[in-house]
Protein backbone atom coordinates (compact mmCIF):
# COMPACT_ATOMS: atom_id res chain seq x y z
CA UNK A 1 0.00 0.00 0.00
CA UNK A 2 1.28 3.44 -0.97
CA UNK A 3 0.78 6.74 0.83
CA UNK A 4 1.04 9.84 -1.33
CA UNK A 5 2.59 13.09 -0.14
CA UNK A 6 -0.74 14.91 -0.07
CA UNK A 7 -2.35 12.36 2.28
CA UNK A 8 0.64 12.56 4.61
CA UNK A 9 0.34 16.32 4.54
CA UNK A 10 -3.34 16.14 5.49
CA UNK A 11 -2.66 13.66 8.27
CA UNK A 12 0.09 15.87 9.63
CA UNK A 13 -2.16 18.90 9.60
CA UNK A 14 -5.03 17.04 11.29
CA UNK A 15 -2.62 15.90 14.02
CA UNK A 16 -1.06 19.37 14.26
CA UNK A 17 2.37 17.92 13.54
CA UNK A 18 5.21 19.60 11.70
CA UNK A 19 6.96 16.86 9.81
CA UNK A 20 10.49 17.77 8.76
CA UNK A 21 11.15 17.28 5.04
CA UNK A 22 13.83 14.62 5.63
CA UNK A 23 11.44 12.46 7.67
CA UNK A 24 8.56 12.34 5.22
CA UNK A 25 9.83 9.41 3.24
CA UNK A 26 10.48 7.18 6.24
CA UNK A 27 7.17 8.17 7.82
CA UNK A 28 5.22 7.53 4.61
CA UNK A 29 6.78 4.12 4.52
CA UNK A 30 5.85 3.15 8.07
CA UNK A 31 2.29 4.49 7.83
CA UNK A 32 1.85 2.54 4.58
CA UNK A 33 3.08 -0.53 6.41
CA UNK A 34 0.50 -0.05 9.15
CA UNK A 35 -2.26 0.38 6.59
CA UNK A 36 -1.18 -2.80 4.85
CA UNK A 37 -1.34 -4.59 8.17
CA UNK A 38 -4.89 -3.45 8.80
CA UNK A 39 -5.83 -4.23 5.24
CA UNK A 40 -5.82 -7.89 6.17
CA UNK A 41 -9.24 -7.21 7.67
CA UNK A 42 -10.60 -6.56 4.19
CA UNK A 43 -10.15 -10.25 3.44
CA UNK A 44 -13.18 -10.97 5.62
CA UNK A 45 -16.57 -11.02 3.94
CA UNK A 46 -18.83 -8.75 5.98
CA UNK A 47 -21.69 -8.72 3.48
CA UNK A 48 -24.98 -8.69 5.38
CA UNK A 49 -23.30 -8.48 8.80
CA UNK A 50 -24.77 -5.79 11.03
CA UNK A 51 -22.10 -3.26 12.07
CA UNK A 52 -21.10 -3.55 15.72
CA UNK A 53 -21.54 -0.40 17.76
CA UNK A 54 -19.57 -1.72 20.70
CA UNK A 55 -17.64 -4.86 21.51
CA UNK A 56 -18.80 -5.05 25.14
CA UNK A 57 -22.25 -6.63 25.45
CA UNK A 58 -23.70 -3.80 27.52
CA UNK A 59 -26.31 -1.16 26.82
CA UNK A 60 -27.96 1.81 28.53
CA UNK A 61 -25.24 2.49 31.06
CA UNK A 62 -26.82 5.65 32.38
CA UNK A 63 -26.58 7.75 35.51
CA UNK A 64 -29.23 9.77 37.35
CA UNK A 65 -29.11 13.55 36.93
CA UNK A 66 -27.82 14.24 40.44
CA UNK A 67 -24.93 16.62 41.15
CA UNK A 68 -22.06 15.38 43.26
CA UNK A 69 -21.53 17.98 45.95
CA UNK A 70 -17.84 17.84 46.90
CA UNK A 71 -16.02 19.43 43.98
CA UNK A 72 -12.35 19.05 43.23
CA UNK A 73 -10.43 22.13 44.23
CA UNK A 74 -9.55 24.28 41.25
CA UNK A 75 -5.88 24.54 42.20
CA UNK A 76 -5.67 20.78 42.27
CA UNK A 77 -7.56 20.47 38.99
CA UNK A 78 -5.26 22.93 37.27
CA UNK A 79 -2.07 21.74 38.93
CA UNK A 80 -0.95 19.83 35.85
CA UNK A 81 -1.34 22.74 33.52
CA UNK A 82 -0.15 26.30 33.23
CA UNK A 83 -2.82 28.70 34.43
CA UNK A 84 -3.45 32.31 35.27
CA UNK A 85 -6.41 33.75 37.21
CA UNK A 86 -8.09 30.34 37.10
CA UNK A 87 -7.89 30.15 33.31
CA UNK A 88 -5.84 27.55 31.48
CA UNK A 89 -3.09 29.44 29.67
CA UNK A 90 -3.12 29.07 25.90
CA UNK A 91 -1.15 30.51 23.03
CA UNK A 92 -3.01 33.51 21.62
CA UNK A 93 -6.00 32.22 19.70
CA UNK A 94 -7.89 34.42 17.31
CA UNK A 95 -11.51 34.02 18.35
CA UNK B 1 -31.99 40.35 -13.95
CA UNK B 2 -33.09 36.85 -13.01
CA UNK B 3 -35.16 36.48 -9.88
CA UNK B 4 -33.49 34.48 -7.15
CA UNK B 5 -34.77 32.65 -4.14
CA UNK B 6 -32.90 31.51 -1.03
CA UNK B 7 -32.51 27.92 0.01
CA UNK B 8 -31.94 27.89 3.76
CA UNK B 9 -31.31 25.14 6.27
CA UNK B 10 -30.84 25.89 9.95
CA UNK B 11 -28.75 24.14 12.57
CA UNK B 12 -29.94 25.02 16.04
CA UNK B 13 -28.07 24.13 19.22
CA UNK B 14 -30.09 24.12 22.41
CA UNK B 15 -28.73 23.57 25.92
CA UNK B 16 -30.80 21.11 27.90
CA UNK B 17 -31.92 22.20 31.36
CA UNK B 18 -30.42 19.28 33.29
CA UNK B 19 -28.89 19.65 36.72
CA UNK B 20 -25.64 18.00 35.71
CA UNK B 21 -23.53 17.74 32.57
CA UNK B 22 -24.03 15.10 29.90
CA UNK B 23 -21.20 12.75 30.92
CA UNK B 24 -20.27 13.73 34.49
CA UNK B 25 -21.93 15.06 37.65
CA UNK B 26 -20.61 18.63 37.41
CA UNK B 27 -23.35 21.29 37.64
CA UNK B 28 -24.58 22.24 34.16
CA UNK B 29 -25.90 25.74 34.87
CA UNK B 30 -24.26 28.93 33.65
CA UNK B 31 -21.88 31.03 35.68
CA UNK B 32 -19.32 30.31 38.35
CA UNK B 33 -15.69 31.35 38.53
CA UNK B 34 -13.63 29.98 35.61
CA UNK B 35 -12.86 26.26 35.91
CA UNK B 36 -14.87 25.72 39.10
CA UNK B 37 -17.63 23.67 37.45
CA UNK B 38 -15.52 21.07 35.78
CA UNK B 39 -13.77 17.84 36.66
CA UNK B 40 -11.28 15.39 35.15
CA UNK B 41 -14.07 13.84 33.02
CA UNK B 42 -15.29 16.98 31.25
CA UNK B 43 -11.74 18.33 31.07
CA UNK B 44 -10.76 15.22 29.14
CA UNK B 45 -8.03 14.05 31.46
CA UNK B 46 -6.51 10.65 30.71
CA UNK B 47 -8.02 7.67 32.47
CA UNK B 48 -11.46 9.16 33.02
CA UNK B 49 -14.69 7.63 31.74
CA UNK B 50 -17.86 9.38 30.65
CA UNK B 51 -21.26 8.07 31.82
CA UNK B 52 -24.35 9.27 29.99
CA UNK B 53 -26.93 11.31 31.94
CA UNK B 54 -30.35 9.59 31.70
CA UNK B 55 -32.15 12.92 31.80
CA UNK B 56 -30.36 14.04 28.63
CA UNK B 57 -31.84 11.11 26.71
CA UNK B 58 -35.31 11.79 28.16
CA UNK B 59 -35.17 15.53 27.45
CA UNK B 60 -33.89 15.07 23.90
CA UNK B 61 -36.58 12.50 23.16
CA UNK B 62 -39.24 14.85 24.56
CA UNK B 63 -38.00 17.63 22.27
CA UNK B 64 -38.07 15.16 19.38
CA UNK B 65 -41.63 14.13 20.14
CA UNK B 66 -43.05 17.66 20.29
CA UNK B 67 -41.23 18.33 16.97
CA UNK B 68 -42.96 15.32 15.36
CA UNK B 69 -39.80 13.23 15.06
CA UNK B 70 -39.44 9.48 15.05
CA UNK B 71 -37.53 8.45 18.16
CA UNK B 72 -34.84 5.85 17.68
CA UNK B 73 -34.95 2.44 19.28
CA UNK B 74 -31.20 2.17 18.82
CA UNK B 75 -28.84 5.11 19.15
CA UNK B 76 -25.14 5.54 19.85
CA UNK B 77 -22.48 8.13 20.59
CA UNK B 78 -19.60 8.98 18.25
CA UNK B 79 -16.43 11.00 18.50
CA UNK B 80 -16.00 14.02 16.27
CA UNK B 81 -12.32 14.82 16.19
CA UNK B 82 -10.97 18.33 15.89
CA UNK B 83 -8.36 20.45 17.54
CA UNK B 84 -9.49 23.61 19.18
CA UNK B 85 -8.38 24.94 22.56
CA UNK B 86 -11.93 25.11 23.95
CA UNK B 87 -12.20 21.33 23.58
CA UNK B 88 -9.61 19.75 25.88
CA UNK B 89 -10.27 16.17 24.73
CA UNK B 90 -9.62 17.18 21.09
CA UNK B 91 -12.88 15.45 20.21
CA UNK B 92 -16.49 16.22 20.85
CA UNK B 93 -18.80 13.37 21.83
CA UNK B 94 -21.72 13.67 19.43
CA UNK B 95 -23.84 11.41 17.23
CA UNK B 96 -23.20 10.63 13.57
CA UNK B 97 -25.23 7.86 11.96
CA UNK B 98 -27.71 6.94 14.69
CA UNK B 99 -29.14 10.18 16.08
CA UNK B 100 -31.78 9.95 18.79
CA UNK B 101 -34.52 11.59 16.68
CA UNK B 102 -35.17 11.87 12.93
CA UNK B 103 -37.74 12.92 10.32
CA UNK B 104 -39.69 15.59 12.18
CA UNK B 105 -41.28 18.83 11.07
CA UNK B 106 -42.57 22.21 12.18
CA UNK B 107 -45.56 23.91 10.60
CA UNK B 108 -45.24 27.65 10.20
CA UNK B 109 -47.50 30.37 8.88
CA UNK B 110 -45.95 33.40 7.21
CA UNK B 111 -48.21 36.06 5.75
CA UNK B 112 -51.15 33.66 5.71
CA UNK B 113 -49.17 30.99 3.88
CA UNK B 114 -48.90 27.64 5.66
CA UNK B 115 -45.63 25.82 5.23
CA UNK B 116 -44.11 22.65 6.65
CA UNK B 117 -40.38 22.78 7.42
CA UNK B 118 -38.75 19.37 7.68
CA UNK B 119 -36.45 18.43 10.53
CA UNK B 120 -33.75 16.06 9.35
CA UNK B 121 -32.48 14.99 12.74
CA UNK B 122 -31.93 15.84 16.38
CA UNK B 123 -28.86 14.49 18.09
CA UNK B 124 -27.35 14.84 21.54
CA UNK B 125 -23.82 16.09 22.13
CA UNK B 126 -21.59 17.94 24.58
CA UNK B 127 -20.85 21.67 24.51
CA UNK B 128 -17.29 23.01 24.33
CA UNK B 129 -15.66 25.36 26.82
CA UNK B 130 -15.12 29.07 26.44
CA UNK B 131 -12.06 31.02 25.43
CA UNK B 132 -11.22 34.29 27.09
CA UNK B 133 -8.97 36.58 25.08
CA UNK B 134 -6.69 39.10 26.73
CA UNK B 135 -3.77 41.22 25.51
CA UNK B 136 -1.25 38.73 26.81
CA UNK B 137 -2.86 35.66 25.26
CA UNK B 138 -5.86 33.42 25.55
CA UNK B 139 -7.24 31.38 28.42
CA UNK B 140 -9.61 28.43 28.54
CA UNK B 141 -12.55 28.10 30.92
CA UNK B 142 -13.94 24.56 30.97
CA UNK B 143 -17.14 25.29 32.93
CA UNK B 144 -19.26 24.84 29.79
CA UNK B 145 -17.40 21.72 28.62
CA UNK B 146 -19.86 18.85 28.71
CA UNK B 147 -23.04 20.88 29.08
CA UNK B 148 -25.70 18.83 27.26
CA UNK B 149 -26.87 20.09 23.89
CA UNK B 150 -29.32 18.98 21.27
CA UNK B 151 -28.57 19.93 17.69
CA UNK B 152 -31.68 20.29 15.56
CA UNK B 153 -30.95 20.18 11.83
CA UNK B 154 -33.64 21.35 9.44
CA UNK B 155 -34.17 20.34 5.84
CA UNK B 156 -33.28 23.07 3.29
CA UNK B 157 -36.99 23.97 3.16
CA UNK B 158 -36.76 27.59 4.25
CA UNK B 159 -37.02 30.22 1.52
CA UNK B 160 -36.80 33.58 3.29
CA UNK B 161 -35.66 35.38 6.41
CA UNK B 162 -39.29 35.67 7.50
CA UNK B 163 -39.74 31.89 7.26
CA UNK B 164 -36.50 31.33 9.17
CA UNK B 165 -37.76 33.63 11.91
CA UNK B 166 -41.14 31.87 12.08
CA UNK B 167 -39.42 28.47 12.21
CA UNK B 168 -37.12 29.55 15.05
CA UNK B 169 -39.92 31.16 17.04
CA UNK B 170 -42.07 28.06 16.82
CA UNK B 171 -39.11 25.81 17.59
CA UNK B 172 -38.33 27.87 20.68
CA UNK B 173 -41.96 27.86 21.79
CA UNK B 174 -42.28 24.09 21.49
CA UNK B 175 -38.97 23.16 23.10
CA UNK B 176 -39.73 25.50 26.01
CA UNK B 177 -43.21 24.03 26.17
CA UNK B 178 -41.93 20.52 26.93
CA UNK B 179 -39.73 22.02 29.65
CA UNK B 180 -36.35 20.82 28.43
CA UNK B 181 -34.66 24.21 27.88
CA UNK B 182 -35.26 27.91 28.41
CA UNK B 183 -34.02 28.55 24.81
CA UNK B 184 -32.61 32.01 25.39
CA UNK B 185 -30.52 33.29 22.52
CA UNK B 186 -29.17 36.17 24.61
CA UNK B 187 -27.57 33.81 27.15
CA UNK B 188 -26.50 31.29 24.52
CA UNK B 189 -28.80 28.48 25.61
CA UNK B 190 -30.11 28.58 22.02
CA UNK B 191 -27.73 29.23 19.10
CA UNK B 192 -28.22 29.11 15.37
CA UNK B 193 -26.08 28.53 12.28
CA UNK B 194 -27.54 29.36 8.88
CA UNK B 195 -26.77 27.41 5.69
CA UNK B 196 -27.73 29.45 2.65
CA UNK B 197 -27.55 29.24 -1.11
CA UNK B 198 -29.45 30.97 -3.88
CA UNK B 199 -30.97 29.75 -7.12
CA UNK B 200 -33.15 31.18 -9.89
CA UNK B 201 -36.82 30.92 -8.98
CA UNK B 202 -38.22 27.73 -10.47
CA UNK B 203 -34.90 25.88 -10.40
CA UNK B 204 -34.91 22.85 -8.09
CA UNK B 205 -31.16 22.19 -7.91
CA UNK B 206 -29.03 23.02 -4.89
CA UNK B 207 -26.00 25.26 -5.45
CA UNK B 208 -22.89 26.22 -3.49
CA UNK B 209 -23.88 27.19 0.03
CA UNK B 210 -22.21 29.16 2.76
CA UNK B 211 -22.62 28.71 6.48
CA UNK B 212 -23.07 31.72 8.74
CA UNK B 213 -22.01 30.88 12.27
CA UNK B 214 -22.43 32.37 15.72
CA UNK B 215 -25.65 34.30 15.29
CA UNK B 216 -26.94 35.25 18.70
CA UNK B 217 -30.30 36.93 18.15
CA UNK B 218 -33.32 36.55 15.90
CA UNK B 219 -32.74 40.07 14.65
CA UNK B 220 -29.20 39.22 13.56
CA UNK B 221 -30.32 35.99 11.92
CA UNK B 222 -32.88 37.85 9.82
CA UNK B 223 -30.38 40.57 8.90
CA UNK B 224 -27.60 38.07 8.16
CA UNK B 225 -29.85 36.10 5.80
CA UNK B 226 -30.80 39.23 3.88
CA UNK B 227 -27.17 40.41 3.72
CA UNK B 228 -25.83 37.03 2.60
CA UNK B 229 -28.56 36.60 0.00
CA UNK B 230 -27.72 40.03 -1.44
CA UNK B 231 -24.01 39.20 -1.48
CA UNK B 232 -24.53 35.88 -3.26
CA UNK B 233 -26.75 37.55 -5.87
CA UNK B 234 -24.16 40.28 -6.44
CA UNK B 235 -21.37 37.73 -6.83
CA UNK B 236 -23.40 35.58 -9.20
CA UNK B 237 -24.54 38.55 -11.29
CA UNK B 238 -20.92 39.73 -11.53
CA UNK B 239 -19.97 36.32 -12.86
CA UNK B 240 -17.88 35.36 -9.84
CA UNK B 241 -18.04 31.86 -8.49
CA UNK B 242 -19.23 31.30 -4.92
CA UNK B 243 -17.07 29.23 -2.56
CA UNK B 244 -18.37 26.88 0.06
CA UNK B 245 -17.13 28.45 3.27
CA UNK B 246 -17.97 29.56 6.79
CA UNK B 247 -18.83 33.21 7.20
CA UNK B 248 -19.61 35.57 10.03
CA UNK B 249 -22.13 38.37 10.16
CA UNK B 250 -21.00 41.82 11.23
CA UNK B 251 -24.09 43.71 12.47
CA UNK B 252 -22.31 47.09 12.40
CA UNK B 253 -21.51 46.87 8.70
CA UNK B 254 -24.57 44.68 7.98
CA UNK B 255 -22.32 42.37 5.93
CA UNK B 256 -21.07 38.82 6.14
CA UNK B 257 -17.36 38.13 5.86
CA UNK B 258 -15.33 34.98 5.29
CA UNK B 259 -13.71 33.29 8.29
CA UNK B 260 -10.97 31.99 5.97
CA UNK B 261 -10.54 28.59 7.55
CA UNK B 262 -8.33 25.94 5.97
CA UNK B 263 -10.03 24.15 3.13
CA UNK B 264 -9.42 20.70 4.51
CA UNK B 265 -10.53 21.66 8.02
CA UNK B 266 -13.67 19.57 7.98
CA UNK B 267 -12.30 16.09 8.33
CA UNK B 268 -13.75 15.05 11.64
CA UNK B 269 -12.85 11.35 11.39
CA UNK B 270 -15.96 10.26 13.27
CA UNK B 271 -15.91 6.88 14.94
CA UNK B 272 -18.07 5.18 17.61
CA UNK B 273 -16.99 6.25 21.09
CA UNK B 274 -15.52 3.14 22.71
CA UNK B 275 -16.09 4.62 26.20
CA UNK B 276 -19.87 4.70 25.78
CA UNK B 277 -22.20 1.80 25.10
CA UNK B 278 -25.26 1.99 22.83
CA UNK B 279 -28.63 3.37 23.91
CA UNK B 280 -31.66 1.16 23.39
CA UNK B 281 -35.12 2.61 23.91
CA UNK B 282 -37.92 0.08 24.17
CA UNK B 283 -41.56 0.62 23.21
CA UNK B 284 -42.25 1.04 26.94
CA UNK B 285 -39.62 3.81 27.13
CA UNK B 286 -41.28 5.50 24.17
CA UNK B 287 -44.70 5.24 25.81
CA UNK B 288 -43.39 6.58 29.13
CA UNK B 289 -41.85 9.60 27.38
CA UNK B 290 -44.87 10.10 25.13
CA UNK B 291 -47.07 10.35 28.22
CA UNK B 292 -45.01 13.35 29.38
CA UNK B 293 -45.74 15.35 26.22
CA UNK B 294 -48.37 18.00 26.92
CA UNK B 295 -50.98 19.06 24.39
CA UNK B 296 -49.80 21.87 22.10
CA UNK B 297 -49.83 25.46 23.38
CA UNK B 298 -52.69 26.45 21.07
CA UNK B 299 -54.74 23.41 22.17
CA UNK B 300 -54.13 24.38 25.77
CA UNK B 301 -55.17 27.95 25.07
CA UNK B 302 -58.40 26.81 23.43
CA UNK B 303 -59.17 24.59 26.42
CA UNK B 304 -58.56 27.42 28.89
CA UNK B 305 -60.79 29.91 27.10
CA UNK B 306 -63.38 27.26 26.20
CA UNK B 307 -63.73 24.63 28.89
CA UNK B 308 -62.43 26.75 31.79
CA UNK B 309 -63.94 30.01 30.52
CA UNK B 310 -60.82 32.05 31.28
CA UNK B 311 -60.59 35.47 29.68
CA UNK B 312 -58.24 35.34 26.66
CA UNK B 313 -55.62 37.58 28.27
CA UNK B 314 -55.51 35.43 31.41
CA UNK B 315 -55.20 32.23 29.36
CA UNK B 316 -52.41 33.74 27.25
CA UNK B 317 -50.45 34.91 30.29
CA UNK B 318 -50.60 31.38 31.69
CA UNK B 319 -49.62 29.72 28.40
CA UNK B 320 -46.72 32.10 27.75
CA UNK B 321 -44.85 30.57 30.64
CA UNK B 322 -44.66 26.78 30.24
CA UNK B 323 -43.86 26.23 33.92
CA UNK B 324 -46.91 28.20 34.98
CA UNK B 325 -49.12 26.53 32.39
CA UNK B 326 -48.09 23.07 33.54
CA UNK B 327 -48.59 23.99 37.18
CA UNK B 328 -52.05 25.36 36.40
CA UNK B 329 -52.84 22.24 34.39
CA UNK B 330 -51.96 20.08 37.38
CA UNK B 331 -53.80 22.19 39.96
CA UNK B 332 -56.93 22.70 37.89
CA UNK B 333 -57.70 18.96 38.04
CA UNK B 334 -58.70 19.30 41.68
CA UNK B 335 -60.61 22.59 41.76
CA UNK B 336 -64.15 23.53 40.82
CA UNK B 337 -63.38 27.17 39.99
CA UNK B 338 -60.68 27.28 37.28
CA UNK B 339 -61.00 31.04 36.91
CA UNK B 340 -60.46 31.68 40.61
CA UNK B 341 -57.37 29.44 40.47
CA UNK B 342 -55.99 31.42 37.51
CA UNK B 343 -56.60 34.72 39.27
CA UNK B 344 -54.93 33.57 42.47
CA UNK B 345 -51.91 32.27 40.56
CA UNK B 346 -51.49 35.36 38.41
CA UNK B 347 -51.76 37.62 41.46
CA UNK B 348 -48.58 36.03 42.80
CA UNK B 349 -45.23 37.14 41.41
CA UNK B 350 -43.58 33.74 41.79
CA UNK B 351 -46.47 31.34 41.39
CA UNK B 352 -44.30 28.65 39.80
CA UNK B 353 -42.45 28.15 43.08
CA UNK B 354 -45.61 27.00 44.89
CA UNK B 355 -46.76 23.36 44.50
CA UNK B 356 -49.91 22.66 42.51
CA UNK B 357 -51.57 21.04 45.54
CA UNK B 358 -51.21 24.29 47.51
CA UNK B 359 -52.79 26.32 44.70
CA UNK B 360 -55.67 23.87 44.52
CA UNK B 361 -56.19 23.97 48.29
CA UNK B 362 -56.17 27.79 48.41
CA UNK B 363 -58.64 27.95 45.55
CA UNK B 364 -60.99 25.51 47.20
CA UNK B 365 -60.82 27.25 50.58
CA UNK B 366 -61.72 30.54 48.88
CA UNK B 367 -64.41 28.96 46.77
CA UNK B 368 -66.06 27.42 49.82
CA UNK B 369 -65.80 30.72 51.70
CA UNK B 370 -63.66 29.11 54.38
CA UNK B 371 -61.14 31.92 54.04
CA UNK B 372 -61.69 35.34 52.56
CA UNK B 373 -60.10 36.67 49.41
CA UNK B 374 -57.30 38.50 51.16
CA UNK B 375 -56.19 35.39 53.05
CA UNK B 376 -54.31 33.62 50.18
CA UNK B 377 -51.59 36.28 50.02
CA UNK B 378 -50.97 35.94 53.78
CA UNK B 379 -51.04 32.17 53.57
CA UNK B 380 -48.60 32.10 50.63
CA UNK B 381 -46.21 34.34 52.49
CA UNK B 382 -46.38 32.08 55.55
CA UNK B 383 -46.06 28.98 53.37
CA UNK B 384 -42.91 30.34 51.74
CA UNK B 385 -41.42 31.04 55.16
CA UNK B 386 -42.42 27.90 57.01
CA UNK B 387 -43.42 25.30 54.40
CA UNK B 388 -46.21 24.23 56.76
CA UNK B 389 -49.45 22.77 55.49
CA UNK B 390 -52.06 25.30 54.46
CA UNK B 391 -54.70 23.86 56.81
CA UNK B 392 -52.29 24.33 59.73
CA UNK B 393 -51.43 27.88 58.66
CA UNK B 394 -55.10 28.84 58.36
CA UNK B 395 -55.55 27.89 62.02
CA UNK B 396 -52.28 29.41 63.24
CA UNK B 397 -52.97 32.73 61.56
CA UNK B 398 -56.63 32.72 62.56
CA UNK B 399 -57.75 33.14 58.97
CA UNK B 400 -60.81 30.93 59.13
CA UNK B 401 -63.70 32.91 57.81
CA UNK B 402 -66.41 33.42 60.41
CA UNK B 403 -69.33 31.40 59.15
CA UNK B 404 -71.07 31.31 62.46
CA UNK B 405 -74.06 33.58 61.76
CA UNK B 406 -74.83 33.83 65.45
CA UNK B 407 -71.38 35.20 66.23
CA UNK B 408 -71.44 37.56 63.25
CA UNK B 409 -74.90 38.70 64.33
CA UNK B 410 -73.76 39.72 67.79
CA UNK B 411 -70.60 41.40 66.46
CA UNK B 412 -72.74 43.39 64.01
CA UNK B 413 -75.02 44.49 66.86
CA UNK B 414 -72.02 45.60 68.92
CA UNK B 415 -70.54 47.53 66.02
CA UNK B 416 -73.83 49.31 65.32
CA UNK B 417 -74.21 50.22 68.96
CA UNK B 418 -70.66 51.51 69.22
CA UNK B 419 -70.75 53.70 66.10
CA UNK B 420 -73.82 55.94 66.25
CA UNK B 421 -72.27 58.53 63.92
CA UNK B 422 -71.67 56.08 61.07
CA UNK B 423 -75.17 54.69 61.59
CA UNK B 424 -76.68 58.18 61.43
CA UNK B 425 -74.65 59.00 58.32
CA UNK B 426 -75.87 55.85 56.62
CA UNK B 427 -79.48 56.56 57.59
CA UNK B 428 -79.16 60.05 56.12
CA UNK B 429 -78.24 58.55 52.77
CA UNK B 430 -74.46 58.29 52.89
CA UNK B 431 -74.06 54.76 51.49
CA UNK B 432 -70.29 54.90 51.99
CA UNK B 433 -70.72 55.07 55.76
CA UNK B 434 -71.36 51.35 55.78
CA UNK B 435 -67.68 50.85 54.95
CA UNK B 436 -66.71 52.24 58.34
CA UNK B 437 -68.97 49.69 60.01
CA UNK B 438 -67.60 46.90 57.80
CA UNK B 439 -64.11 47.96 58.81
CA UNK B 440 -65.05 47.54 62.46
CA UNK B 441 -66.49 44.09 61.83
CA UNK B 442 -63.33 43.03 60.00
CA UNK B 443 -61.22 44.42 62.84
CA UNK B 444 -63.15 42.51 65.48
CA UNK B 445 -63.06 39.28 63.45
CA UNK B 446 -59.43 39.80 62.39
CA UNK B 447 -60.51 39.83 58.77
CA UNK B 448 -62.22 36.49 59.09
CA UNK B 449 -65.76 37.61 58.33
CA UNK B 450 -67.18 36.83 54.93
CA UNK B 451 -67.49 40.35 53.46
CA UNK B 452 -70.58 39.61 51.38
CA UNK B 453 -72.39 38.05 54.30
CA UNK B 454 -71.38 40.81 56.71
CA UNK B 455 -72.51 43.57 54.34
CA UNK B 456 -75.86 41.90 53.79
CA UNK B 457 -76.30 41.48 57.53
CA UNK B 458 -75.42 45.12 58.26
CA UNK B 459 -77.79 46.42 55.59
CA UNK B 460 -80.57 44.29 56.96
CA UNK B 461 -80.01 45.50 60.53
CA UNK B 462 -79.66 49.16 59.53
CA UNK B 463 -82.84 49.09 57.49
CA UNK B 464 -84.71 47.94 60.56
CA UNK B 465 -83.41 50.77 62.77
Amino acid sequence: MQLDAKTLDTLAWLSRLDIPEEETEALSGSIAEMLTFFQQLSALDTEGVEPTAHVVPLQNVLREDEPFAPRLDRDLLLSGTQSEDGLITLPKVIG
Amino acid sequence: MAKYECVIGLEVHIELRTKTKIFCDCPADHGGEPNTRCCPVCMGMPGTLPVLNKQVVDFAARAGMILNCEIAHFSKMDRKNYFYPDLPKAYQISQLDHPLCEHGYIDINVGGEEKRIGITRIHIEEDAGKLVHTDSGSGADCNRCGVPLIEIVSEPDIRSAAQAKAYLERLRELVRWVGVSDCQMETGSMRCDVNLSIRPVGDTNLYTRTEIKNLNSLKHIVAAIDAEKARQIDETEAGRELVQETRRYDPEKDKTYSMRVKENANDYRYFPDPDLVPIYLTDEDHARLRAMIPDLPEERLAKYTGEYKLPEATAKTLCDEPKLANLYQEAVQSVKQPKLLANLMLADSDAAAIPAAVWAELTNLCAENKINRSAPAKLLEAFRETGKEIAVLVKELGLEQVQDTGLLNSIADEVIAANPKAVADFKSGKQAAIQALMGQIMKRTKGAANPAEATALLKEKLSKL
